[in-house]
């Protein structure tokens, strides 16, 4: 578990000399859209400052100088399909954004849902030695905690300390100072793939990049949507995207669970698209000027022209009902919905006091998906948009952007601090001291 | 069957090339952009501007296509001056001035020294004045105004003729060229030739016996008659002198051949002097009136 420690705290390294250089990307690898920010950190703002606001969390100290989005290309299910093609998307928003803030970036931090992100909570305990917790017992205690079996090649996206107990006393959030004997954490651990991150980190590599951080799509997009009584009594953001929905629940200002299923609006637009026997943009265009979920005595007679372009006269006048097309849209949304579902009863969230569900991404805009999913979900349901961030441009406050804007509030705010304490040298490691044999045996 | 129209690219690939996007990072660099901008072009600018003006040979080559230049546009046809054309002169004087006027045609109209050419003009004596101008079509129009000849003035061998303001206008070579011309003689008599001007404009029937108008002394006037009567006027007031020579001259013949000269130089005393061929016929005749 030492060497996750290790891994956690260069990660943080390198987004911390990312931000000191004052200029950041940000990055967000949709199934439908690549979009960017180039973000500049030059301190507070000045008009903010003065008001006793504070730093907001870190909100206060960037704004958005460059923005950038392109439809995706590559990238199915949230993880890039293609290398070539999804170089050439990010080498376009990159350079857009990059032209458009006439700032050159050296560093960049992305995000994307795909990955198959898997939950684990991890727990560790440590004996503290002088009765008082010190800042190398909180090190301590974090490397402490047993890893499980990951499996073969997945990496960590995310560790966060959610909880810590001291003596049977739960709840703590900075155990720092005061007094006990056992010091136990609760961790929450993310992983995806590797090759995911891999095939990203080398796709930014060719648009001469450094990549200095990423994070899960989901996460993300709670950190942007939910307000600040939801993250901390309790609340699942899910977030509806192209290619895959992902959700994650937050508790306590902490992500305590993740996940995603590959199921999105993508698969809507081609249940319409074979239902109607039209193509894939002419069902795209269907489902976003006509789409909706709740039928009404009106949508019998509210007829859609479907069109085509083949020439048969009878194949291009079709029309069809709204009702129709609602018929092809909610049993896949109610799919998605009920997976949802499921999963979140493994997870337990319906043991949880605080049921809220928050709605965001593409797919969310679909008329009458919040009476849907407050059917499915549970009773507490609404549409999340993102926070604004300073010089948002209007065209990124939807709920299309939720992950990108929280992506830089993620930047700004890591929620990643504790991996800055020091582990204590517990004397040499194996290794060093098997070398130090073998050098004597060699020599003597 | 094919199209043999080549088919139009509907879906161009949005994405910058890797060396455009390359480059485009390349000029964000601040100080890279502010060098390939500004200190590039400015640097070459100035060397080439200096090593243009350090060579001598490219320097005379500027020269030598500017004034290629120039001569292209000056000499071009429309502004050539083929012919001059002098009016106003007499086929002498015409003659002359074509001889002394420095062109050689035909001339550009830029090349044509109007000031310098009126100069020389107004310079020839026997021009008053000289009005040049260049026509539409090319010509140069002299007009010239000529001084018009009225005395011939004979100042020891020399013979020249002037005009009624004692002008000179040319030499002659006899008094024959112009013997219609009264004559003049004397130093300096073209200074006051006004004089005999005046004393000719009520005159004309008496002074036709004028033989000539000598100065004096460059100081007063005689007039010589054909018979060699010599009038001497005075230096002041000669005009009331010659008036009551006049009024004498009515009551008898006073210019007949038997004096030699009247002396008015004193117009109270006018004293005559008799020939040496009439002396004879004053004695006969000496209580007779004179």
């Amino acid at each position: 578990m030492a060497k996750f420690y290790e891994l956690q705290r260069a990660m943080r390294a390198m987004r911390q000399s990312a931000l000191q250089r004052g200029a950041l990307a940000i990055l967000d690898l949709g199934s439908t859209k690549i979009s960017c920010l180039i973000l500049r950190f030059d301190g507070l703002d000045p008009s903010l400052a003065s008001d006793q606001v504070g730093s907001l969390a870190g909100q206060s100290s960037f704004r958005v100088v460059g923005s950038a989005i392109t439809q995706s290309r590559g990238i199915e299910f949230g993880e890039i399909s293609s290398m070539q093609e999804a170089e050439r998307a990010i080498r376009t928003v990159l350079q857009s954004a990059q032209k458009m803030a006439n700032l050159r970036v050296d560093h960049l931090i992305a995000c994307f849902s795909g990955g198959g992100p898997r939950s684990y909570g991890l727990n560790g305990n440590v004996k503290i030695e002088n009765q008082i917790v010190q800042d190398e017992d909180i090190a301590r205690v974090l490397s402490s905690c047993d890893c499980p079996d990951i499996g073969d090649g997945r990496e960590i996206l995310h560790a966060q300390p959610v909880n810590f107990a001291l003596d049977h006393r739960s709840g703590l959030v900075d155990p720092r100072g005061q007094i006990g004997n056992k010091l136990d954490v609760d961790l929450h651990m993310l992983t995806v793939r590797a090759k995911t991150i891999r095939d990203l980190a080398h796709c930014v590599k060719r648009c001469d990049l450094e990549l200095a951080g990423v994070a899960s799509a989901a996460y993300v997009s709670g950190r942007s949507t939910l307000v600040e009584d939801e993250q901390e009594l309790g609340a699942v953001c899910i977030d509806f995207g192209g290619g895959s929905t992902s959700y994650s629940i937050f508790l306590k200002r902490h992500m305590i669970f993740a996940g995603s299923i590959m199921l999105g609006g993508n698969h809507v637009t081609r249940d319409i698209s074979l239902g109607l026997r039209v193509p894939i943009s002419v069902a795209e265009k269907i489902k976003t000027k006509n789409g909706g979920l709740i039928v009404t005595g009106l949508d019998d007679r509210d007829l859609i022209e479907v069109g085509g372009e083949t020439g048969d006269w009878e194949h291009d006048r079709r029309t069809v009902t709204r009702s129709e097309l609602i018929g092809i849209m909610r049993p896949r949304l109610e799919e998605i919905l009920e997976d949802i579902r499921t999963q979140l009863e493994i997870a337990g969230f319906y043991e949880l006091k605080s049921q809220k569900f928050v709605l965001t991404g593409g797919t969310c805009q679909t008329p009458g998906l919040d009476t849907l999913a407050s059917r499915i979900l549970g009773q507490q349901v609404r549409i999340g948009r993102p926070l604004r961030i300073h010089r948002l441009p209007q065209a990124y406050s939807g709920s299309t952007c939720s992950a990108l804007v929280g992506l830089a509030l993620f930047a700004a705010d890591p929620q990643d601090e504790w991996w800055d304490f020091e582990l204590p040298s517990a004397g040499y490691s194996s290794r060093t001291v098997r070398k130090a044999v073998r050098w004597l045996r060699e020599n003597w | 069957m094919r199209s043999l129209k080549r088919k139009m690219r509907t879906n161009i690939d949005p994405a910058p090339s890797i060396v455009s996007y390359r480059l485009m990072r390349l000029m964000l660099i601040p100080r890279l952009r502010l060098i390939l901008t500004l200190g590039i072009p400015s640097l070459v600018i100035f060397c080439g501007t200096l090593i243009l003006f350090l060579n001598i040979n490219v320097h005379e080559n500027i020269e030598a296509f500017k004034k290629d230049l120039k001569r292209a546009l000056v000499e071009r046809p429309e502004f050539m001056i083929k012919v001059a054309s002098v009016d106003g002169a007499s086929d002498e004087l015409a003659h002359e001035i074509r001889e002394i006027m420095p062109l050689n045609f035909p001339v550009s109209y830029f090349d044509l020294d109007i000031k310098y050419l009126h100069k020389v003009l107004n310079d020839i004596p026997a021009v008053a004045s000289a009005a040049i101008k260049v026509t539409v079509s090319g010509v140069l129009q002299i007009n010239i105004s000529e001084r018009i000849p009225a005395f011939i003035w004979r100042k020891d061998d020399v013979i020249s003729v002037i005009d009624e303001k004692g002008e000179f206008i040319r030499l002659v070579t006899s008094r024959l060229d112009y013997p219609e011309l009264p004559l003049v003689v004397g130093e300096a008599a073209n200074l006051s030739i006004t004089d005999i001007s005046n004393l000719m404009e009520d005159n004309q029937y008496f002074l036709e016996q004028v033989r000539a108008f000598v100065r004096v002394g460059e100081r007063r006037w005689d007039l010589v008659l054909d018979n060699n009567l010599r009038i001497m006027l005075p230096q002041t007031e000669f005009l009331a002198a010659f008036d009551r020579l006049m009024l004498m001259s009515q009551s008898g013949s006073l210019f007949s051949n038997q004096l030699s000269s009247i002396d008015m130089r004193l117009v109270e005393r006018p004293t005559v002097r008799v020939g040496a061929a009439s002396v004879d016929q004053l004695t006969y005749n000496s209580s007779g009136d004179l």
